[in-house]
């Protein structure tokens, strides 16, 4: 029931206020509305329209419990832009609707708002946030929680996924310091690569032990062996695309999580590239076909210059096939081995 | 040694008694001011002594306690009980902060008002505290804030993990101007009991303590004391910072006062930790 009433919007949740007249003084900004959310242009022109005409419509304001000074809930650029004014020397004063403290979940409704409007927030806080929602509301079902909070399904989801890492390594992404934070992305891009161990191979995950694997690559991305998070991604599209040639994949899969030294890129290009690469070739080949069929040259009177084209492309085709098959073309313009 | 420079030093000697990376006497005083050869730099050098704000570990154990008491005092008649205040050391293990909320947490008895204790870097517990409280106030805990600068990195970082209504305050015993601004823009109330003017930095470009010429010419030996430092010489972002604590000189501290980095060529009277040769 609550549910469905908060789906209509952190509106619903915020009582209606008084109305009074505040200086910038009064004021603190918003701690979730950091300034570079805002878009410059924008606020110039609101900037201008301010300074004209002065607030026309009222921020609406809470005053905290034991704060002195209001808190802002909507009306922060406004507010910025009256603080900017101010310090050119105009005085002015903000008409604001004062009303109670939203309640933990309003207020965790509007942070999702703010940032589904405005800034992307990270993967981690978003979890966390979606979590508390959860459990105050007891809701876990996707539709709804994408109403509540504006995310996408593909956003839940990748929440949900985070959350179901355990604590341990949750906490390696809460790490206050950038430089040995691991990213919460981590955990999203590792699950596919993980489910394909337990699954694949399951000698080395009894060997491992779940945690062991993760710990193996994160030790792994600790020591730069992943580059990126996405790479990945290249395990399993190696997987994917190897489809005559998985249990290779899998055999560089069991190597890539014993040896800490083995990069990403290093260990998978291989099945990765090479199958692109054939695949545009063949590709290339068809196209060739297509197009020579298509300009219809069979009864040209000057052939000359045509077959000298042909012969060129017949010769670097027979000059593949031939390393193709394993044979090697001499250096130098001899004839071609094996034809 | 002239009369004044011997009754200028056996002052200071007093005034900062108790400075805990390198204790400071009248040896240690000389051996700064025998650096400045002309008689008007020692002169200029031990005027500056004046505009120290020291903070011995006395008067900052004293201020915490009575900041500490005022905000709960506060808090409480505002409706927020002490089992809903969260108590927040902002530094690694070994900083100020943690010592600062060690201190308060023995003699305020903290544990036994029922106030939360949390490490800023313990986000999941944290973040698990806001949500179960739903309200309060959050109270960051330390001895000093300079710029801010430190202090808004690791607000901006915790504070998409707080989930509720919070007032959020900073127990600081001293903090420069520049401070005051950095929290007021990042929603964070400071509770202190010295505010640390611009303009009572001989050294800032804002200040009118000195006549130009000696302030030029003190910018100019702080610089020379490490010619590698930024700033020049003036501190972190130029601060010009003249508040010391027993525990360390802030960074914003100009390096007149803290030396060359190992204490060489140039020796300081109050070289940071991290200006001491190891």
């Amino acid at each position: 029931m609550l549910a469905k009433k908060l789906t209509t919007g952190t509106a619903g949740v915020v009582p209606s206020g008084s109305l009074i007249q505040l200086s910038t003084t009064d004021i603190i900004a918003s701690r979730n509305n950091p300034r570079h959310l805002f878009d410059l242009p924008q606020l110039e022109a609101l900037k201008k329209n301010i300074s004209e005409h002065g607030v026309l419509v009222p921020i609406t304001v809470f005053r905290p419990k034991g704060q002195q000074k209001y808190s802002i809930l909507d009306g922060e650029r406004r507010y910025r832009c009256c603080v900017e004014l101010e310090e050119s020397g105009k005085q002015l004063t903000i008409p604001a609707n004062v009303v109670e403290p939203p309640t933990k979940i309003a207020g965790l409704l509007y942070m999702f708002s703010i940032h589904n409007f405005r800034e992307q927030w990270e993967l981690m806080p978003t979890a966390l946030g979606l979590k508390t929602v959860m459990e105050t509301l007891g809701e876990t079902d996707n539709d709804t929680l994408c109403k509540l909070t504006g995310l996408s399904e593909p956003q839940v989801e990748r929440c949900k996924k985070l959350l179901d890492v355990p604590d341990k390594y949750q906490q390696l992404s809460l790490d206050s310091n950038p430089e040995t934070r691991i990213p919460s992305n981590f955990w999203i891009e590792l699950h596919p690569v993980l489910s394909l161990v337990i699954e694949r191979l399951p000698k080395l995950a009894k060997e491992f032990t779940r945690d062991g694997v993760i710990d193996a690559l994160l030790a792994k991305y600790r020591a730069g062996q992943i580059k990126s998070v996405i790479h990945f991604r290249r395990i399993m599209e190696a997987y994917e695309v190897a489809e005559n040639n998985r249990e290779a994949v899998l055999h560089r899969l069991d190597k890539y999580v014993r040896d800490i030294n083995l990069e990403t890129r290093e260990a998978f290009d291989e099945f990765v590239v090479d199958n692109r690469r054939i695949q545009g070739a063949v590709d290339a080949c068809n196209q060739f076909l297509k197009d020579i069929d298509r300009l219809k040259v069979d009864y040209t009177l000057d052939r000359k210059e045509l077959r000298d084209a042909l012969r060129k492309v017949r010769d670097y085709a027979d000059k593949l096939m031939a390393k193709l098959e394993g044979g090697d073309a001499p250096s130098s313009g001899g004839k071609i081995k094996g034809k | 040694m002239m009369l004044h420079e011997w009754w200028k030093c056996r002052r200071a000697v007093q005034k900062f008694q108790g400075y805990e990376p390198q204790p400071i006497t009248k040896e240690s005083l000389m051996r700064w001011l025998n650096q400045f050869q002309d008689p008007k730099d020692r002169k200029l050098v031990l005027s500056l002594l004046d505009s120290i704000l020291y903070l011995n570990e006395r008067d900052v154990q004293r201020a915490l306690l009575e900041l500490n008491r005022r905000l709960l005092h506060r808090l409480r008649e505002a409706g927020i009980p002490p089992d809903k205040v969260i108590y927040v050391q902002i530094d690694d293990a070994g900083s100020s902060s943690p010592v600062m909320l060690n201190f308060l947490r023995n003699r305020a008895g903290l544990d036994r008002l029922g106030c939360k204790l949390v490490d800023s870097r313990n986000i999941r517990g944290f973040n698990e505290m806001t949500s179960q409280l739903g309200d309060g106030a959050i109270v960051y805990v330390d001895d000093f804030v300079g710029t801010g600068d430190q202090f808004a990195e690791v607000r901006e970082f915790i504070g998409d993990y707080i989930f509720g209504s919070f007032s959020e305050f900073f127990l600081v015993p001293s903090i420069c101007e520049e401070g005051v601004h950095q929290l007021g823009r990042i929603g964070v109330e400071p509770i202190t009991k010295y505010v640390h003017s611009r303009s009572a930095r001989p050294l800032h470009d804002y200040s009118y303590i000195l006549d130009e010429a000696s302030k030029r010419r003190l910018i100019e030996l702080s610089a020379e004391m490490e010619p590698s430092c930024y700033y020049r010489g003036l501190g972190y972002k130029y601060t010009a910072g003249m508040v010391v604590l027993y525990r360390n000189a802030p960074d914003e501290l100009p390096r007149i006062f803290r030396g060359s980095i190992n204490q060489n060529p140039k020796v300081g009277i109050f070289p940071r930790h991290s200006d001491l040769p190891i």
